[in-house]
């Protein structure tokens, strides 16, 4: 009797085991997803704003040029403090070796070179949704940058993370979706493009939009605000922003943006919204409008 | 009851009413500070509403008008730099927004407050309209140099 339960648990295990790692296992693109294309630096350098690279992959208080993405400032968060990389041309301690394919990879199917899962704290959830030719074109802008040499800068080590990196393949068959951005064919062609940068390169969603309990963006509340992630006040809804009255039309949204507290709007710093606004006042004046005119047009 | 032990309860109630009061009294000292530094702030809000309204081109440009805004912000940050004693955050038990790094980094607080405070002086002292702008860049992003870093996001 003893032995037989034995072996049933040890079945389980084994099917358990087995099961999740058939579940998480990473399921990177294949090459055939990469189209013949001429990066365009300049509109890398737009996707590269509208994302707030810089503001995650800052280097450390005095540790660097903080106009350049060498990561290693702390990231604090629930499950640990991220060290986020170098994700400048440097061939070691940077993207300089990644393959195209690589960083398609890494942006779009959070899986690293090494094919590994990416935790969720870098938004490839949102990433996904961009065309790849963006996100070429951000590769070639990134390598345009002046290369750092990051050797020896701290790096993420979290409690069990080989186990908890791994679960993440569980959690992207519940939460992680992808596939192309879909165009609103009613709309404009700056609503859309609005609606773009706010859903992939923004990843405005990611705060903005509220959790369910798989920690998956609850889409049924489509950026209608919820808890800060930082765990303390709230990240405000931006629906609605006519009716309430939190902006009086396209052009002072735009401005907001564009401008933040410099112009006197108010909760345009707070709660990392700083960083954000600093990011989008470097973006072209069409590119903000067309956010503006997206947002302030959601009921 | 012995004369003893009813002396005690006596004075066992009075401590307790002396321990309330007192708490109650350095509560309310926490909740003036807290009050204060919000109305200053809301001083500071309305001064900038008529420097940006200038700046936009919705009111017309009166440089006494400006001056007085901007000395209202100055006075305003200068009275709430004192107006953050430590113990008036979150453990306050005050609704308010202030982040326990002012406490942590006071250094950084102080440096904050005074790049503002200095900013302001320099928008009270516009003349024109063409150098409105640039102070009020300055200005501003006094205002966004503390927020971001010291004032919480609403509850």
């Amino acid at each position: 009797m003893k032995r037989k339960s034995t072996v049933l648990l040890a079945g389980i295990a084994i099917t358990g085991s087995a099961v999740f790692m058939v579940l998480s296992a990473p399921q990177p693109f294949d090459e055939k997803v990469l189209p013949a294309h001429k990066p365009d630096m300049a509109n890398g350098r737009v996707i590269y704003d509208a994302g707030g690279c810089i503001s995650c992959h800052k280097p450390a208080k005095g540790a660097g040029d903080v106009n350049l993405p060498s990561g290693g400032a702390p990231l604090k968060t629930p499950i640990g403090t991220f060290y986020p990389p170098n994700i400048t041309g440097d061939a070691n301690s940077g993207i300089g070796n990644w393959s195209d394919l690589q960083f398609v990879n890494a942006m779009m199917a959070g899986v690293s070179p090494t094919g590994q899962h990416y935790f969720p704290a870098f938004p490839y959830t949102s990433y996904a949704r961009l065309k790849i030719t963006d996100v070429l074109d951000l590769k070639a802008y990134l390598m345009s940058l002046k290369k750092v040499d990051t050797k020896g800068q701290k790096t993420t080590h979290l409690l069990a993370e080989p186990v908890l990196r791994r679960g993440m393949g569980v959690w992207k068959k519940v939460s992680f979706e992808q596939g192309d951005f879909v165009a609103d064919t009613t709309q404009t062609a700056s609503w859309n493009r609005g609606a773009y940068l706010v859903a992939g390169a923004g990843h405005c969603n990611e705060c903005h939009t509220p959790r369910n309990f798989a920690m998956g963006l609850d889409f049924s509340r489509h950026l209608a605000g919820g808890p800060h992630p930082e765990g303390k006040g709230k990240v405000p809804s931006l629906r609605g922003l006519k009716k309430r009255k939190r902006f009086s039309s396209v052009d002072d949204l735009n401005s907001a943006l564009r401008f933040g507290e410099i112009l006197g709007y108010e909760d345009m710093s707070s709660g990392g919204m700083g960083d954000v606004q600093t990011n989008m006042s470097k973006l072209p004046e069409a590119e903000t409008k067309a956010i503006a005119e997206y947002l302030f047009s959601l009921q | 009851m012995t004369m003893i032990s009813r002396i005690s309860k006596t004075t066992m109630m009075l401590g307790a009413v002396v321990v309330l009061a007192t708490g109650g009294a350095a509560a309310d000292g926490h909740l003036g500070k807290i009050k204060e530094r919000q109305e200053a702030m809301k001083a500071v809000g309305g001064g900038m509403k008529i420097i940006v309204g200038t700046a936009k081109g919705e009111m017309a440009f009166d440089a006494a008008a400006i001056n007085k805004a901007a000395m209202t912000i100055k006075t305003n940050l200068e009275k709430s730099s004192s107006l953050f004693p430590e113990g008036t955050g979150e453990e306050s038990g005050v609704e308010n927004r202030a982040k326990p790094e002012i406490w942590l980094d006071t250094e950084g607080f102080a440096a904050a407050m005074k790049k503002a405070i200095v900013a302001a002086e320099k928008v009270a002292g516009v003349t024109q309209k063409a150098d409105l702008m640039p102070a009020l860049g300055q200005l501003g992003a006094g205002c966004k140099g503390c927020h971001e870093n010291f004032r919480a996001p609403k509850k």
